[in-house]
């Protein structure tokens, strides 16, 4: 790849060096695996981790400070860096085309499950890749490039990042926790079976709202949902208005042949008998909606209250004269799920607050997340599942990628001044 | 502004984006482009008015997001030729812009306006925005580098597109780089991890590896004479789209949370 015929192994060690070294470092980690089988499940935790990240610095350092200077440079050397790539691109490659299974799962029992092709992140090859990009790029920050700031940042926070990510993994501890409305919880469910944690939660309540039912016709004797087809509108009322003004709609629309008005819904709702619905605040309630569905061309209309079903009532759908098409409410999605929790540590602390989706909670060293719940029993949900996560590293990995942003600013704000000159 | 109203406003930037190129080839290159930016900004208001009638980001669903590349990348087109004058990116942007407009118009979604609670997130909007405006860039360099591949000439045109090349990948690489902060970031509020192995993400991580290959290459200067650090740049375009369209069609897919 080089202009110049230069001989091979010869210093400063360029493309074909680096691919070689690379290639050896998979090659010798596919013989691990081989040899002595998948890497073990648990990664090195505290302090073992603490050890190999010192090596790896120190090793990183001697690329500035050593008197095997010379040889030490191939480490933050651009040709090692493309070959690293390439093999970390490879190998993501592969995971994006082989489904992976769960370290829990035993891999089929043929070569290219024992050379790790199903289990990529946890076999030798991958984690030797690892630690050599963890070495090239600490290389690299030691070395300073002091004038192109932004590439520096760059790689430093990326550095940062992957030595969270990778040595941290071994002290990242998981969980999943089911509590029971009114109950207290303090075990958790982890890749090691049930463990017992240093807090616990009292779930106070569970509050589940829904969006408003969306309205399909069914094909009565396919069962076949078509909200999809061509021209067709999904009806969404305002929740805000549930009782219309007489004579007025609260929503309407065109689905399939027929335009479709709802003259009245409840979010809330009980059946009364007759096909008539009632606003009714409880347990268990159903949305319901009173709609008049006219079609198009032979202009029949028809009347009638539907509503999605729940755990508690069977769906009712409207049937449309004899046509063998139904007007169908669809199960509702949830838009907000809400645990009211107080959460007691060992340390004494108690804490009383909430829990949703995209705001997790912090309690002591763990972070509490809405995890799911009884979700055949939708807003009657009786539990709420949390998940907890702990990871001693996660400062170290948002160090990383406030660096690295910066970074990437810079790249885009130096291109964008470099367009003027 | 219901969906409905993007078979009238879709066509008519259709025909505004290339009725500006055919103004521009006839040598009346401000009209042109200002019709093209007409075309962009028609877009631009029915996204607006998606937005309030959704009374959520239009950004949820396949169609929402096509709609954004429409939109970016006729914009990307317009200001990249008023500074490089090729008129080969206007014809570029206002195709591709109008096959997404047309994939839309034939394949109408239903646009409900439900967000699940997981979307439900600050990072929504600058996550998908960040990866669509990349996009539109990083394609504007894949078709930079094949005509660039395809003639030999070291001429000063040539230094021109090798310039806007590198401009698109640094300002893209950036982009998308910035792209998976957010998304990491929204994981860890979202899932508890920021980083959990989703084919998307691990495709993500195949695309990132192939432009970050390309920009080192031509930061080398014993790369100088190679021609590998373009090659790589139609292939890391196919990884994004694999990465943003392609995924559903893969073995990997049923474990991901970013099919849609």
């Amino acid at each position: 790849m080089s202009s110049k015929a230069r001989p091979v192994w010869s210093f400063p060690w360029g493309y074909r060096e680096s691919l070689v070294i690379v290639l050896s470092v998979a090659v010798g980690g596919l013989v691990a695996q081989l040899l002595i089988g998948p890497r073990p499940g648990d990664l090195p935790s505290w302090p073992t981790n603490l050890y190999i990240l010192a090596a790896v610095v120190i090793l990183a350092a001697a690329t500035k400070l050593s008197r095997w200077r010379r040889f030490l440079s191939f480490f933050y050397s651009l040709p090692l860096a493309v070959a690293l790539m390439a093999a970390i691109g490879l190998l993501a490659l592969v995971m994006g085309l082989v489904p992976q299974l769960a370290l829990e799962t035993a891999p089929p029992e043929n070569l290219l499950g024992r050379l790790g092709l199903f289990q990529v992140t946890s076999s030798w090859p991958f984690s030797f890749l690892y630690l050599l990009t963890l070495v090239a790029l600490g290389a690299l920050v030691f070395r300073w490039p002091r004038k192109k700031w932004a590439a520096f940042l760059n790689h430093l926070g990326l550095w940062l990042l992957l030595i969270a990510a990778g040595l941290g993994a071994g002290d990242r501890e998981r969980g999943v926790m089911r509590v029971r409305e009114g109950g207290v919880e303090w075990r958790a469910m982890t890749a090691s079976g049930v463990k017992e944690l240093d807090l616990a939660i009292r779930l106070d309540d569970f509050i589940l709202e829904e969006y408003p039912a969306r309205f399909a016709l069914v094909d009565a004797h396919s069962g076949q949902i078509s909200p999809t087809e061509r021209g067709s509108m999904a009806l969404s009322i305002d929740p805000a208005l549930t009782i219309s003004p007489l004579g007025s709609s609260l929503g309407a629309g065109r689905i399939g042949d027929y335009f479709v008005e709802v003259l009245q819904f409840f979010n809330k709702a009980a059946p009364m008998g007759e096909g008539q619905f009632i606003r009714a605040i409880y347990q268990g309630s159903v949305q319901a909606a009173l709609v008049r569905a006219k079609h198009s061309l032979s202009g029949e209309s028809f009347e009638g209250w539907l509503t999605p079903g729940n755990s508690t009532f069977p769906p009712n759908p409207l049937r449309l004269g004899k046509s063998d098409k139904l007007l169908a409410m669809v199960r509702p999605e949830p838009r907000l799920f809400v645990s009211k929790v107080k959460v007691y540590t060992k340390q004494g602390q108690e804490i009383e607050s909430t829990i949703l989706v995209n705001h997790p909670l912090r309690a002591g060293s763990w972070l509490i997340y809405q995890y799911d719940y009884d979700t055949a029993a939708g807003p009657a949900s009786s539990w709420s599942g949390f998940e907890l996560s702990r990871d001693p590293w996660l400062d170290l990995a948002y160090v990383g990628f406030i660096l690295w942003s910066l970074g990437c600013l810079g790249l885009i704000l130096r291109n964008a001044k470099g367009k003027s000159s | 502004m219901s969906w409905q109203w993007h078979n009238w406003l879709g066509p008519i930037s259709i025909v505004l984006w290339f009725l500006g190129v055919l103004v521009v080839a006839f040598g009346r290159r401000k009209l042109g482009v200002g019709l093209i930016f007409f075309g962009t900004v028609v877009t631009a208001v029915f996204i607006g008015g998606l937005w309030i009638y959704l009374e959520r980001p239009p950004l949820k669903t396949m169609g929402e997001t096509r709609l954004w590349y429409a939109f970016l990348l006729s914009l990307a087109g317009v200001l990249a030729y008023r500074r490089w004058s090729y008129l080969w990116l206007l014809i570029f942007s206002a195709t591709v812009s109008a096959v997404f407009v047309i994939i839309n118009l034939a394949r109408p979604e239903i646009h409900s306006k439900t967000l699940p609670p997981a979307l439900q997130s600050f990072y929504f909007v600058p996550h998908v925005v960040l990866y669509m405006l990349a996009y539109s860039l990083l394609a504007a360099a894949a078709v930079g580098a094949v005509m660039r591949l395809s003639s030999s000439r070291d001429n000063l045109s040539a230094i021109g597109l090798d310039n806007l090349i590198q401009h698109a990948i640094r300002a893209g690489l950036g982009l998308i780089m910035l792209g998976l902060i957010t998304g990491a970031l929204w994981a860890k509020e979202a899932w508890g991890h920021y980083w959990s192995w989703d084919p998307k993400e691990t495709w993500a991580l195949v695309t990132l590896a192939a432009y970050l290959i390309s920009l080192h290459l031509a930061a080398d200067p014993r790369q100088k004479r190679s021609s590998l650090a373009l090659i790589i740049l139609p292939l890391g375009f196919l990884f994004l789209m694999i990465t943003w369209l392609g995924l559903t069609y893969l073995p990997t897919a049923p474990t991901s949370v970013h099919v849609y």
